[in-house]
């Protein structure tokens, strides 16, 4: 577990906090490249169906997963004010499909409470912490566990 | 020219003619003589006499002129008469030539003795001019004894020179009265001689006009006579006889032109007609003759007809009677033969027909007296409507009266009301041009609205961006470990200024978008309030006619009102009217129930035979008990007698009674 590894070996982190299906989600600000506004993504055959299709991101092929529908949710529908967290993957970068991007929290490992135990394995492999600060309720993803190969490996 | 064809005229005119020609002659010749006769005695009186006259004053002045000379020696010059003689002697020769040139004018034919006498006394004077001289000098006798001796030589002197004077004076006054006498005598003969012609002249006229009238006279006799008298009596005689009957007469003069040549004309017609009649009257006395024979015959015939006639009038006098005792079963059986059983029969259809209308009279009189009862009902009821209507027609006339009073308040508030609708009408069209720039304000409003929304779009758009940015150079902050530590700090802030500013755009468009909102709300109500002016001018034009229409009716109303006084004025004449023929017909059932009476009693005199009279007279006094004397029914006479006394009041009320005070009683309504 790289994020328990690297939560272990230090006393805080950033965590980039956003907006999926009305709820907040928090992933690592080191395994995100950049954010973009929302473009139109190019549908790709056969994908699975959270992703909703790819773009290009100066010169690379860049594919993006709808969070929502990847957490489960309903799809989103993107308009312009909905934007893509470009994430590190493993070694490919993915675009991530959110609502809209809140802010970068420094959280200290203290204040990272265990995912309540509700008797499903796939929760605790997307969601690995939550966040109740300030009267929010913030849901630490994790980033492997967002990956289209894993989705459909699995 | 026949004389006996002048006209009667012409002939009677003829004498009379000459009658007046003789006295113009008369008077022209008397006239001639009268002239003749005045000229001479004028000469005889203003020229002979007068000229004598002035001859006997020139002696006159012969006679006084030796007194005078004689006066002068005598008397003192200073005395009275002295100063008289003296003047009269310094006269006298101009007053005796002065008459004896009047007297030659007078007399031409002796201007020269005359002549002579004037040279001698101018001759006298001449010589008593010296004695006169003397005497004027010398001192009057009555100096007696005083005088002195020259002044008794100088009178003596002029006495002697005087005395000679005296002498020839004497003498010429003496020959001066021959000559005067002389004159009057010629005068008195000449008057003489004119007395002499006028009793000449007047024998002349006369005997003239003596001659004229015999003349005349007798030619008017024989005229008379001979051409008007005769020819007129012979006529007269003709006529006489002609009148008598003597028709073998026969007429002279008829060739006469006069009026009596007419006359005879005339006459001889005359006797033609009466010839003419002579035959005619001998003709009409034979047709006379034979008609009093047959006059004769006739006569005869009529006395023998008139035996029949006596007889059979004798039974119908004797039927007639009958029948005018109110026998109505007489009947003619007897006396009648020939042509009159005709009568007979008539007679008795007659009669029979009467019995039988009598019978019908009783019918009728009993349908006429149930008829009169039911009138009398019917003008009792009809009083009392009448008088009820005049009641109504008083509170009508009142009710009606109140009725003008609300009509003309409501024509008031009609005025008003439309006065008030004008106004608001006004006020609603200014309201809707406000409305109007209301709308036209509003929309202006929405668009800078909209304006601003999309400047704080593209602010919001600007701050996504920015808050975009900064999340990505907080991004790159954080993976640049701690050297990004201070970059981190300032893109947080960036951060949370477009954070800010995109809040405050979203704060903004949410107020622009409230504000848009109410403005859209305003502008539909602005616009509605549009509306709702324009039904409210619509509904106030509306008002206005509505207000308008009340008026007309409050003007119908006030004519229909006209109207109704009309029809109630009419109505009160009708009921005037009625009250007089309520009136007049119950005074009429009653004077119809009195006829039914005497009509009974009439009827009831008659006798009707065949058992009929009783039945007769039952129905007689069913009908009109009051006929036979008996006390009637009460229904009956209180139906046939109230309707006479009932009216009264009706009419009194509706003041019918008094006449034209009726329009004034009435006038109210």
């Amino acid at each position: 577990m790289y994020l328990r590894d690297d939560r272990a070996g230090a006393k805080t982190r950033e965590m980039i906090t956003f907006l999926v299906g009305g709820q907040e989600f928090g992933i690592d600000v080191m395994s995100v490249r950049e954010i973009r506004v929302w473009t139109p993504a190019t549908p790709i055959a056969h994908a699975p169906s959270f992703v909703v299709g790819m773009i290009n991101l100066r010169g690379v092929v860049l594919p993006i997963v709808d969070f929502a529908a990847r957490l489960g949710f309903p799809p989103t529908q993107p308009t312009s004010r909905h934007a893509i967290l470009v994430a590190e993957i493993g070694k490919q970068d993915v675009g991530l499909l959110v609502e809209g991007v809140s802010e970068i929290l420094t959280v200290s490992n203290e204040e990272v409470q265990d995912v309540p135990n509700v008797g499903s394995d796939s929760t605790r492999e997307f969601v690995y912490g939550v966040l109740a600060k300030q009267g929010r309720m913030i849901s630490l993803v994790s980033i492997e566990g967002l990956s289209p190969n894993r989705q459909a490996a699995a | 020219m026949n004389f006996d064809d002048l006209k009667l005229r012409t002939k009677i005119l003829v004498p009379l003619g000459l009658m007046a020609l003789t006295v113009l002659a008369v008077i022209a010749l008397s006239s001639i003589r009268i002239s003749s006769l005045g000229a001479t005695s004028n000469e005889i009186i203003t020229q002979r006499e007068a000229g004598a006259s002035e001859l006997a004053r020139a002696r006159l002045a012969a006679v006084y002129l030796p007194y005078s000379v004689f006066a002068v020696i005598i008397y003192d010059n200073d005395a009275p008469n002295a100063k008289a003689a003296s003047s009269d002697y310094k006269n006298a020769i101009e007053e005796a030539n002065k008459h004896f040139d009047r007297a030659i004018a007078a007399l031409p034919d002796r201007a020269l003795e005359i002549g002579k006498f004037k040279e001698r006394f101018a001759a006298l004077y001449e010589r008593s001019k010296s004695a006169y001289d003397i005497g004027y000098a010398s001192p009057g006798a009555i100096h007696g004894r005083n005088l002195k001796p020259e002044d008794l030589d100088d009178m003596a002197k002029a006495t002697a020179l005087a005395d000679g004077v005296d002498t020839d004076s004497r003498a010429l006054v003496n020959e001066l009265s021959d000559f005067t006498a002389n004159i009057s005598k010629e005068n008195a003969a000449a008057a003489l001689q004119l007395g002499a012609e006028g009793s000449e002249t007047v024998m002349l006229l006369i005997g003239v006009g003596l001659a004229a009238i015999v003349i005349i006279g007798a030619l008017a006799l024989w005229m008379v006579g001979a051409k008007i008298s005769g020819p007129l009596n012979r006529l007269s005689e003709l006529m006489k006889a002609l009148a008598a009957g003597d028709l073998n007469v026969s007429v002279g003069g008829a060739n006469r032109g006069d009026e009596l040549g007419d006359m005879a004309r005339s006459v001889e017609v005359f006797k033609q007609t009466a010839v003419e009649r002579a035959r005619v009257e001998d003709v009409a006395a034979m047709a006379r003759a034979s008609a009093d024979a047959e006059r004769e015959r006739a006569a005869a015939d009529r006395a023998r007809d008139a035996e029949t006639v006596a007889t059979a009038i004798r039974a119908l006098s004797d039927g007639l009677n009958r029948l005018a005792k109110g026998d109505l079963t007489a009947r003619l059986d007897q006396g009648f033969s020939g042509e009159h059983v005709q009568v007979r029969d008539d007679f008795n259809a007659a009669v029979d027909k009467l019995s039988e209308t009598l019978r019908a009279v009783v019918t009728s009189t009993s349908a006429i007296s149930s008829g009169t009862r039911e009138i009398s009902t019917a003008s009792d009821d009809l009083s009392h409507r009448t008088e009820q209507q005049a009641a109504s027609l008083e509170e009508t006339a009142a009710a009606l009266e109140q009725i003008t009073t609300t009509v003309k308040k409501s024509a008031e508030g009609a005025k008003h009301a439309a006065d008030v609708v004008s106004n608001a009408d006004q006020d609603a069209k200014k309201g809707a041009v406000i409305v109007k720039q209301a709308v036209e304000a509003m929309d202006a409003i929405a668009k800078s609205s909209g304006q601003i929304g999309q400047i704080i779009g593209v602010i919001d758009e600007i701050a996504f961006q920015t808050n975009l940015l900064a999340l990505n150079a907080g991004v790159e902050a954080a993976r640049a470990g701690d050297a990004g530590k201070g970059f981190a700090v300032v893109a947080s802030e960036v951060r949370a200024l477009a954070q800010r500013s995109a809040e405050a755009a979203k704060e903004i468009k949410g107020l622009i978008s409230a504000s848009t909102t109410q403005v859209d709300a305003g502008v539909n109500l602005v616009a509605e309030s549009g509306k709702a002016l324009e039904r409210i001018i619509t509904q106030v034009s509306e008002i206005n006619r509505v207000v308008a229409d009340i008026a007309a009716g409050a003007h119908e109303q006030a004519t229909g009102l006209q109207q109704v006084n009309v029809a109630i004025s009419q109505m009160d004449q009708s009921t005037q009217q009625n009250a007089t023929m309520v009136e007049e017909s119950t005074a009429a059932s009653h004077s119809l129930t009195q006829e039914t009476t005497e009509l009974a009693s009439l009827v009831e005199r008659f006798r009707v035979g065949g058992g009929g009279a009783p039945s007769l007279r039952r129905e007689l006094e069913k009908v009109a008990p009051h006929a036979f004397g008996k006390p009637a029914a009460p229904p009956v006479r209180s139906s046939a007698g109230r309707p006479v006394a009932k009216p009264v009041p009706v009419v009194k009320r509706a003041k019918v009674a008094n006449g034209p005070a009726a329009d004034d009683g009435w006038s109210d309504f």
